[in-house]
């Protein structure tokens, strides 16, 4: 009988997890570090940038023929390299809303409107793009 | 181009724009110090951001007239490309003894001067005695938006 399961931990996505969270690592020294040094706009582009950088680095990884899991043991198959990408992304999303919300200087109604605007483009553009997606997949 | 690849191409961009941006950001600065006027001319009490090497030098407070006003000032040298403008309060213990509006054009200096009555300054008294001028250790608390900004000053002379 020939071992079909392989073997319980993919090397190259554990290397990628190390990785992972190394860059964790080093944004939470960036944040302790440098959050004083960092003007309110310097710190809102930082995390916008971590952001979109984890996240497009969460959706190269998806595309990968041979699976971004970490362990093919059950129960733990959601342990994946592209989650941990877009975790790490929704994180520095998160809190670029806060530094947004905690500048002094932008009156609160532009605030306001600018993150609820914002939320619901997220809603409606992930909504219609993933539907779209969707519809591809059949193919 | 295929989604995987600009979706890397994109991870790339964000990350190097992320270092230009850092770097930038931590190349311009503000600083913000409170001067004292003195016969010597202006005197720093106290900046922010302040340089590590001057973090625990203990420099003599200057030395004020109990009878007399002191003279202080706000300079804000801004390196951002943007301006910058905050209301400030000055106090002495729970006392307002100040305030007003700081501006600095972009790159630019902007200063603020106001005046205290030394006898408005808090503090505590110093050694005194006899034959000594009596003396106060007094404090001034700045806060200038969210920067706050902590000096001392002894004030010598008055009743005895």
């Amino acid at each position: 009988m020939t071992a079909e399961k392989g073997p319980i931990l993919h090397l190259r996505n554990v290397i990628i997890l190390v990785g992972i969270l190394v860059s964790t690592i080093g944004i939470i020294y960036f944040a302790v570090e440098f959050v004083d040094r960092l003007s309110d706009w310097g710190r809102l582009a930082s995390l916008v940038l971590l952001s979109v950088h984890f996240i497009a680095l969460g959706l190269y990884f998806e595309g990968e023929p041979g699976g971004t899991h970490v362990t093919t043991r059950r129960g733990l198959r959601w342990l994946r390299v592209t989650s941990a990408l877009y975790i790490i992304g929704m994180v520095a999303a998160f809190t670029a809303v806060i530094v947004f919300l905690g500048i002094d200087r932008l009156d609160p109604l532009i605030k306001l409107g600018v993150t609820m605007l914002l939320g619901l483009a997220l809603i409606v553009g992930a909504a219609t793009r993933f539907r779209s997606h969707g519809e591809g997949d059949e193919q | 181009m295929e989604p995987r690849r600009r979706a890397l191409v994109v991870a790339g961009v964000a990350l190097v724009l992320l270092v230009i941006v850092i770097g930038v950001d931590i190349a311009m600065d503000r600083t913000i110090s409170l001067d004292l006027s003195t016969s010597n001319g202006w005197v720093t009490l106290a900046r922010d951001p302040i340089a590590e090497s001057e973090r625990f030098r203990y420099t003599p407070p200057p030395t004020i007239d109990a009878n007399g006003s002191a003279m202080f000032r706000i300079v804000v040298d801004n390196d951002y490309p943007w301006s910058f403008a905050r209301s400030f309060v000055a106090r002495s213990g729970a006392t307002i003894v100040a305030e007003g509006t700081i501006e600095a054009p972009a790159r630019g200096r902007g200063v603020a001067e106001f005046t205290v009555n030394a006898s408005a300054i808090g503090g505590e008294p110093g050694p005194g005695g006899v034959d000594s001028p009596r003396e106060k250790s007094g404090y001034l608390q700045i806060e200038i938006g969210d920067v706050e900004l902590y000096a001392n000053v002894f004030v010598r002379g008055g009743g005895g």
